[in-house]
């Protein structure tokens, strides 16, 4: 599911006040961009669906 | 002798004979970056006068009848981020130009130097490692000395440029997704991404902790090897460095491929790339007489897995900067960061969760494979500034997707040897060699193969190709 692109600015705005992180108005659409490609690897990776018991660890060891 | 062309090994003995002197090799090279790296812009600092005493120092205890180490008199260079001694550690950026100077040499700076190896410089990189091209805004674009209008890849791509001029036949660089080999599969080189922990990281700038390795690029495997053999081993000064005893590659880097079972990668492997890469690849792996192909499941889905948790682990370690002056980043990385800090935590999560998943198949790929031939990038260097292009029929980033056969493997910390494929006309391309967790040996016993057979070498770009790009380099 793709969200709603208006959600996701809103989602930038409050986010980023909650943070505290300031975004440059020059900024904020290719911030905005950029949440909206890192957010559909993310689906990409859900959509997998894992084990319950399956774990990461906090150290990676390969 | 042209020095230029000699592998460190062979400059090594070549001092260490007495038939030349470290002052002698150390004299030439700087002269060569003197003359070349405004074409190319590798380096952002060039140490001449520490370099040269460095080498008046190794001749000195030649002459005293001492060995200065197995790299004596050789020049070498590191990507920087790297801590280097009097010099402030800038990772590509503005920021860090105000830090004073590192007090002391990154641990793998200092096994270099211990083994006789002359500093000589500083090497140009994407900011803070961010990046496949060595776009860099505060410090000029780095261009690849096959053709100058073209990227030597990134984030190393100093290194690779610097290597592949033959301005130095060592250097280090990083690489978190494959920062190390897409430079050396775009300039023509060698390059090892060991075993996630396997040689010490202290004294780097970190990018995102749990995917960064440090690793070594050379115009030969023997020096990959010396240089391994050099700097791996247990380090208390970096947490993830794996305790373990140390394993030298050197001395078995002769002994054939009798034994070991390799495979050609399918699936994820033969798709996303242009028709020369999927060939070459297939062309080493004819060339071991590779017996099967392997597709490991889910491949793909590490690309977007590894995107989540380099941009979240990133973000969070420029998080101060980025709320106090994130105007001061490079334009080329900032909204990335920007947005990175914005991921939420489930989302990260779950990309770890599925590391650990994928890292189950791997492992088990290879209790039946012990080494694995797949494409290194894609295609070969782009022109400078390409943002989009269409491969295999899909529109995709230019930049983003030179790491799409490499992020499978950085993501999981397995050792992957990227080699370059010998042709002699064209632009260069390399193909990774991978295997399981400190198997670096198995990797370089197979490149030496290779190598002594001229399926895979170096080459020196030719003169003209940098004259070209004289004085257009920033």
């Amino acid at each position: 599911m793709t969200p709603d692109p208006t959600a996701l600015e809103a989602y930038v705005d409050v986010t980023a006040q909650t943070l505290g992180l300031p975004i440059d108005p020059a900024s904020r659409a290719l911030v905005i961009q950029n949440l909206a490609g890192l957010m559909q690897a993310a689906r990409i990776v859900a959509e997998f669906e894992l084990p319950a018991a399956l774990e990461a660890a906090p150290v990676f060891r390969p | 002798m042209s020095e230029a062309t000699l592998d460190a090994t062979a400059i090594a003995a070549a001092v260490r004979a007495r038939d030349t002197t470290a002052t002698a090799i150390a004299t030439a090279c700087l002269d060569r970056i003197a003359a070349t790296d405004p074409a190319l812009n590798c380096f952002t600092a060039v140490l001449r006068d520490a370099a040269l005493a460095d080498a008046r120092r190794i001749d000195e205890r030649l002459a005293r009848g001492e060995d200065p180490g197995p790299l004596a008199g050789v020049p070498f260079a590191v990507k920087n981020l790297y801590d280097v001694r009097g010099l402030t550690t800038l990772a590509g950026s503005k920021i860090n130009a105000e830090r004073p100077a590192a007090v002391r040499d990154a641990a793998a700076v200092r096994a270099l130097r211990d083994a006789g190896a002359i500093l000589v410089g500083a090497l140009n990189m994407d900011e803070y490692a961010y990046g496949f091209t060595t776009e860099n805004t505060h410090y000029g674009v780095t261009r690849n000395p096959h053709d100058t209008t073209r990227t030597p890849g990134g984030s190393s791509g100093g290194s690779g440029a610097a290597v592949a001029a033959g301005l130095v036949p060592l250097a280090l660089g990083s690489d978190t997704n494959g920062s190390i080999r897409v430079p050396a599969s775009l300039c023509g080189v060698f390059g090892l991404k060991p075993t996630y922990g396997r040689i010490s990281r202290g004294g780097t700038e970190l990018f995102c902790p749990s995917l960064d390795h440090v690793g070594p690029l050379a115009r030969s495997t023997r020096d990959l090897a010396l240089a391994f053999d050099l700097m791996h081993g247990h380090d208390a000064g970096d947490p993830i460095s794996i305790d373990r005893a140390r394993e030298p590659v050197l001395p078995r880097i002769g002994a054939g491929i009798d034994g070991l079972r390799i495979a050609a990668g399918a699936g994820h492997f033969k798709r996303g790339g242009e028709r020369q890469a999927l060939d070459d690849a297939a062309t080493v792996a004819a060339a071991l007489g590779a017996a099967r192909e392997v597709d490991i499941p889910e491949c793909a889905r590490t690309v977007p897995a590894s995107s989540v948790i380099t941009a979240v682990e990133s973000s969070a370690l420029r998080l101060p900067d980025l709320r106090r002056r994130a105007k001061d980043f490079d334009p080329m990385t900032r909204e990335r960061f920007l947005a990175g800090a914005l991921v939420p935590g489930v989302a990260y999560q779950q990309a770890q969760r599925f590391r650990r998943w994928f890292q189950q198949r791997v492992r088990e790929v290879f209790e039946e494979v012990d080494v694995l031939v797949v494409p290194a990038t894609p295609y070969v260097a782009p022109v400078i500034g390409t943002a989009r292009t269409v491969v295999d029929g899909v529109d995709v980033f230019a930049r983003g997707h030179l790491g799409h056969y490499t992020r499978p493997f950085s993501f999981i910390g397995v050792p992957s040897l990227c080699v370059p494929v010998a042709r002699a006309t064209g632009l260069p391309l390399g193909v990774q060699l991978v295997a399981a967790p400190c198997r670096e040996g198995d990797l370089l016993r197979v490149a030496a193969w290779l190598e002594a057979r001229g399926v895979i070498a170096a080459r020196i770009p030719t003169v003209p190709a940098m004259e070209a790009g004289k004085g257009s380099s920033r």
